[in-house]
């Protein structure tokens, strides 16, 4: 694995804050929505992949995290769990939604990610109230994860954006002036008897 | 189940008002030639939509007459005279209700299932001549459907899935659209739409099937407080919103050529209004026939 702390581009050291806002700044840089149909797509994923791991790394352990244990550049036996759901990122970024169903059915961890990962798939299904109860699920047992909690928010913000959206186009909560307008309408008949 | 899908009336301008009545009396027209005048009795808002999709991928404008109806005898209407589009969303129309009673008949044995059965074999026999594959489809769908209620599933997305899948299929009518993205979008809309349907249907009737112990998804949630309840209705109307923002997000790369302002009033107004009123008062009335 590489140094983690070279992967986000901060010095060694580096507070937490810090260390978060350079996560978030190298995720939107390498999201694979933004290569979409763009030769630098598996590169981005690649990318990604390392970001992730490396912040989570950092998180995780942030004091023991120092260069010198990952020098080596090569896997250092982060487990067969992790190892399976990176594979599972892999199939979800592709759209492979079977492959990944399956390697998630197989994975034994149950832990944070892989509630994250089983949200993202039932999000790339259609089956949005799945997705957020999971992600749900990964964000209380990783509170500081801010991937996950980003997922949360993006997913709120998609079913509020429709409001929003109706709203622009002049959607009005016309309770109030229905009933204004109706009641001018009974006086205006009421008027039409008269005469 | 059926009638959800209208438009906001308030903010539609009469000529659109006028058009929207032409097209749902066009596709009673068509399935009173094509079928029979006892099949126009199922006729509901739901497939105007359908059709007003579809023949907005044309740039064609509609042929309109004014014509007198039996139904309304004594004033002539706007009827939009049959095209490609009107004729499909007859077709799709006549289908669903078939399945409806199908369905009926599969659930309780009930007896309103077996007439709408027979009366509708002899239009099922054309529709599936014309349409074999997405009757099979269907069939598959609603076998499933009966299967994961039997069970009692408890997830709704899972439960969804096959009445979503079904109306997948209903608004796949790749004829029309010309584009291979113009088919991805029409797919994309229907299952929502079956998602939105089903999920404000379930909601609707919540009270109703605790009573009388009918299936729904909803009623393994939670429901024992206030607290919970209102925790429900948050987490419906979370969904509900969700599947419109696709819905609305996949109409947006759909080429439409005419109609939009009429199409947009139901996607983003009339759909949020039945929304609205489902999660406020939790039953409605349906819309009657013009």
């Amino acid at each position: 694995m590489q140094n983690p702390y070279e992967v986000l581009g901060i010095k060694e050291g580096a507070s937490k804050e810090e260390i978060k806002a350079a996560y978030r700044e190298q995720v939107k840089k390498y999201h694979p929505d933004r290569h979409q149909d763009n030769p630098l797509y598996e590169l981005a994923e690649e990318k990604l992949q390392e970001i992730n791991e490396a912040y989570e790394a950092l998180m995780k352990d942030p004091g023991n995290a120092s260069g010198r244990n990952y020098r080596t550049g090569t896997n250092s036996g982060s487990g067969k769990g992790t190892q399976d759901l990176r594979q599972v990122r892999m199939y979800i970024d592709r759209g492979n939604l079977a492959a990944a169903e399956a390697e998630l059915n197989r994975t034994s961890v149950r832990n944070a990610e892989w509630f994250y990962l089983s949200g993202m798939l039932s999000m790339r299904k259609g089956w949005y109230d799945d997705a957020i109860n999971q992600v749900q699920t990964a964000c209380s047992m990783d509170p500081t994860n801010y991937e996950y909690r980003n997922a949360m928010n993006s997913m709120m913000q998609t079913s509020s954006g429709y409001r929003t959206m109706a709203g622009n186009r002049g959607y009005n909560n016309m309770n109030d002036e229905l009933c204004r307008m109706l009641q001018c309408y009974c006086c205006a008949d009421a008027l039409c008897d008269c005469f | 189940m059926l009638g959800y899908i209208v438009p906001d009336k308030p903010e539609l301008k009469i000529r659109e008002y006028e058009l929207y009545s032409g097209y749902y009396c066009g596709i009673c027209k068509s399935i009173g030639r094509r079928y029979g005048q006892g099949e126009r009795l199922v006729l509901n808002y739901d497939s105007v939509l359908l059709a007003l999709i579809l023949s907005s991928l044309s740039e064609k404008n509609e042929e309109v007459s004014l014509q007198r109806c039996p139904v309304h005898p004594l004033k002539k209407r706007l009827i939009v005279s049959e095209d490609p589009g009107i004729e499909y969303a007859a077709d799709m129309m006549l289908l669903l209700a078939y399945y409806k009673f199908w369905d009926d008949r599969m659930d309780e044995g009930s007896l309103k299932g077996f007439i709408g059965v027979n009366a509708l074999s002899g239009s099922h026999k054309k529709l599936m001549k014309k349409y074999p594959e997405k009757c099979i489809m269907i069939e598959e769908r609603l076998n499933a459907l009966h299967k994961l209620e039997k069970t009692g599933v408890s997830s709704l997305d899972q439960a969804a899935e096959p009445f979503a899948g079904i109306m997948e299929i209903i608004f796949a009518e790749e004829d029309l659209c010309a584009t291979e993205r113009n088919a991805k979008a029409l797919r994309k809309i229907g299952y929502h739409i079956g998602k939105w349907i089903y999920l404000i249907d379930a909601y609707d009737d919540l009270e109703e099937n605790e009573k009388t112990g009918g299936y729904n998804p909803l009623l393994f949630w939670n429901r024992d407080t206030e607290d919970q309840k209102k925790e429900n209705k948050a987490r419906v109307e979370y969904n509900l919103l969700f599947y419109l923002s696709e819905l609305a997000s996949a109409w947006e790369t759909l080429d439409c050529k005419k109609n939009r302002s009429m199409i947009e009033n139901i996607i983003y107004f009339g759909l949020l209004r039945k929304t609205e009123q489902v999660l406020q008062k939790g039953t409605t009335e349906n819309a009657k026939s013009i």
